[in-house]
């Protein structure tokens, strides 16, 4: 088969750009997911049953409700409210707010797998408890959830994927179209799979091997891992 | 915020036919996935368990290939890159297939680790009655696997549910598709938002809590 070495040349030029909006997206929603997480998990364990039961409201709906559907709702409730922004602003928003809570999750298994008394033994030496959880919890609950965020950002960057349905224009919208101007289905996929593989296959192993570190030294991951 | 609004779902329920039918259309495409992904993750498991040095191989960059990258990716590169080869998958084998290969990486390493679960003083007890390889993984082996997997699968299951509304980007006529064609005929968005998502909501909380059931009967006593 002849290569149209001047279609691949625009083909990747365009292919190119577009993996820059993904990986900006991606970027996005894990800084302000963790952000975000972060908050909300040490908000689940503090708070009381008001702040617990909401916190494990919004989080079922964002588990049991399909990523697209989330999206769908960031896309068009917003600006049947008045709110207009941009398709990759509105992909931004429905990608953080999906990242904060299942993090949030994974920060609420890494604290709760801190013993207690460690809480309890601050507070009874005169720590406050925003302290305490700064200094002495948080730290340990980090290193404990570290192969779970990991997994999560791999999660996100895949994730990133759905906003091509809404016309956004990152690495798989732009490949689809890049498909139907040139017909190169399956060159085109070919190479997309092995982009997303070879970023995603990195902080795959480096996940597996923290978390292979964290085993080693007797913590079990099964409480800081949820499963995407 | 909801000021002047006022919620007609009028519009909803008179595509009630369309919907039940988009939601029998997503049910299959879960029901058939969910299989084939299973028999998928039991087959590789037991490769990479009782194969060679070569099969290992095979399942291994098999499960990378398949969790490092998007399901969206297969999908298209099922029915977009498959015509090049000759061969035209429908968009529901395309979305099925593509499902079922992605989630059949993750079945793979949860079917492994309850095969290392499984002591393999039983293999060993088993095959020392006469009972043949096939045998010893049909009646003993696979059924205590499975059933320490059951947890982490019912996740990958749930999963599975919610993906099908990616099948849409091939035009199945699935939920999600019938959701966005009803969202343009009657532009009641937040009505036909509640609807579906109430739908999607039902769907995996009746699947996770009939397997909580099943999760509980099995349990080994």
């Amino acid at each position: 088969m002849p290569v149209d070495w001047v279609a691949l040349y625009y083909v990747l030029l365009q292919l190119f750009r577009a993996l820059v909006t993904t990986l900006e997206l991606a970027a996005i929603a894990i800084v302000l997911g963790v952000a975000v997480g972060v908050v909300l998990g040490v908000l689940y364990v503090w708070g009381g049953w008001a702040i617990r039961g909401l916190l494990f409201t919004l989080v079922s709906l964002i588990r049991g409700i399909p990523l697209v559907v989330q999206v769908f709702a960031v896309f068009f409730v917003l600006p049947a409210m008045g709110i207009k922004f941009s398709g990759f602003t509105s992909a931004a928003i429905a990608l953080t707010a999906f990242a904060s809570f299942t993090i949030m999750e994974v920060v609420r298994g890494g604290i709760q797998a801190v013993p207690r008394e460690q809480m309890q033994a601050a507070l009874s030496l005169g720590f406050l408890y925003v302290g305490a959880m700064r200094t002495i919890i948080l730290p340990q609950a980090f290193r404990i959830a570290l192969p779970a965020l990991v997994n999560q950002s791999v999660f996100m960057v895949k994730a990133t994927s759905v906003v091509s349905l809404f016309g956004v224009a990152e690495f798989m919208f732009v490949a689809k179209e890049n498909i139907e101007r040139t017909l190169m289905g399956f060159e085109i996929m070919a190479f997309v799979w092995v982009v997303y593989t070879a970023i995603c296959y990195p902080l795959t192993v480096l996940g597996r091997r923290w978390e292979a570190r964290l085993q080693a030294r007797g913590f079990s991951t099964a409480a800081a891992s949820v499963s995407p | 915020m909801f000021g002047g609004y006022f919620f007609h779902f009028d519009p909803v329920w008179r595509a009630l036919p369309e919907i039940a039918a988009a939601t029998w259309v997503a049910v299959q495409v879960a029901a058939v996935s969910m299989t084939l992904a299973l028999i998928i993750g039991v087959v590789a498991a037991l490769c990479y368990q009782s194969g060679g040095r070569a099969a290992r191989g095979c399942v291994v960059a098999y499960v990378e290939a398949m969790r490092n990258s998007p399901s969206l990716v297969k999908m298209y590169f099922l029915y977009f890159g498959l015509p090049s080869l000759g061969l035209f998958p429908s968009p529901f084998w395309s979305g099925v297939c593509a499902l079922a290969l992605h989630n059949g990486g993750y079945m793979t390493e949860i079917v492994r680790g309850g095969l290392a679960g499984v002591n393999d003083t039983q293999v060993q007890a088993a095959r020392s009655l006469g009972m043949s390889w096939w045998q010893t993984h049909q009646t003993i082996v696979l059924p205590q696997a499975l059933r320490n997997a059951l947890p982490a699968l019912v996740n990958v299951w749930v999963e599975m549910i919610k993906d099908t509304s990616l099948t849409s980007a091939l035009a199945v006529r699935e939920l999600y598709y019938e959701m966005t064609a009803l969202n343009s005929a009657t532009l009641r968005t937040f009505e036909v938002l509640i609807v579906f998502s109430a739908i999607y909501l039902a769907m995996t909380t009746l699947f996770s809590f009939s397997m909580k059931v099943v999760e509980g009967r099995t349990k080994w006593r």
